[in-house]
């Protein structure tokens, strides 16, 4: 999009994906998946996020800035209930790889 | 460059098991590739937003994004998009994405798709304008050349037409 002429910024979840893809705008927020904006009904904690995020398009002055937004999300993670009722077939395809990655991840 | 204190965990909500599955794929190093990059032309408050999201939404009056061959075909997903016009509410669309919880968005759109709350920054002169149109697609791509092609380059003309110079991109 940026090649295409547009501005633009990533209000991401994992902003560690800027790793392996370029990405040249990026508000981190450490909110659950499927929620990056904020809160179901909390209009003014959403436009504190947006805010924030619309902000990194007029900070970010190179390519690959990722900025960090100051929100914690008021549950703990295993709470926030983000996960589909039903694993993905990705996960389930892979779930004894998965089972693994810690131990393989530790001898990387 | 200024940053504020809290340094985010993207790992965080996932289980320990999972995270350290990504990690593999995207090991602790920078990006070495070049980024593309289109500075900003004029103030936020008189630029012209659309925003594009990846949480499979699309209009009740349009086909659903297809779940049933992912379901077969593992590493497939759907690379089709779909328009959302600004002030689309949630009893209008339908939401299909394996990986996440929808429930949240189809109480209140705004959480990934906040088409109320930028139209809101557009009274309020925070922004020029909302594009008259927004986008969904799916965001489980696991090859994205032809998903560019099929779906982002079409996006990216229907927002030239429409005058669009920045995009707030949210993924699921």
């Amino acid at each position: 999009m940026e090649e295409a002429g547009f501005s633009t910024v990533v209000l991401t979840p994992t902003h560690e994906f800027n790793r392996a893809v370029g990405i040249p705008r990026s508000a981190a927020i450490e909110y659950p998946y499927g929620r990056p904006v904020g809160q179901v009904g909390d209009r003014e904690g959403q436009r504190k996020v947006l805010l924030e995020a619309l902000a990194v398009l007029e900070k970010a002055e190179k390519p690959g800035e990722v900025w960090h937004l100051p929100f914690t999300w008021p549950e703990e993670p295993k709470k926030t209930d983000w996960q589909p009722p039903e694993m993905s077939p990705l996960i389930k395809f892979y779930l004894e790889d998965i089972k693994e990655a810690r131990k393989r991840l530790s001898e990387l | 460059m200024e940053q504020t204190q809290k340094r985010v965990d993207g790992f965080r909500f996932l289980p320990p098991s999972l995270a350290a599955w990504i990690q593999i794929f995207i090991r602790d190093r920078k990006f070495r590739g070049t980024i593309p990059w289109t500075p900003m032309s004029k103030p936020l408050s008189r630029t012209t937003l659309a925003l594009v999201t990846s949480a499979g939404i699309s209009l009740k009056t349009d086909p659903p994004f297809d779940m049933e061959r992912e379901k077969r075909e593992t590493t497939w997903g759907d690379r089709s998009y779909r328009s959302i016009p600004r002030g689309t509410r949630e009893k209008e669309i339908d939401v299909n994405h394996l990986h996440i919880n929808t429930n949240p968005i189809k109480q209140d759109i705004n959480v990934i798709l906040p088409l109320t709350r930028m139209t809101e920054f557009e009274q309020e002169k925070i922004i020029g304008r909302l594009a008259p149109t927004s986008y969904s697609f799916y965001g489980f791509q696991w090859e994205s050349t032809e998903f560019l092609k099929e779906a982002i380059a079409p996006i990216s003309r229907k927002m030239k037409l429409e005058s669009v110079e920045a995009v707030l991109l949210t993924p699921a």
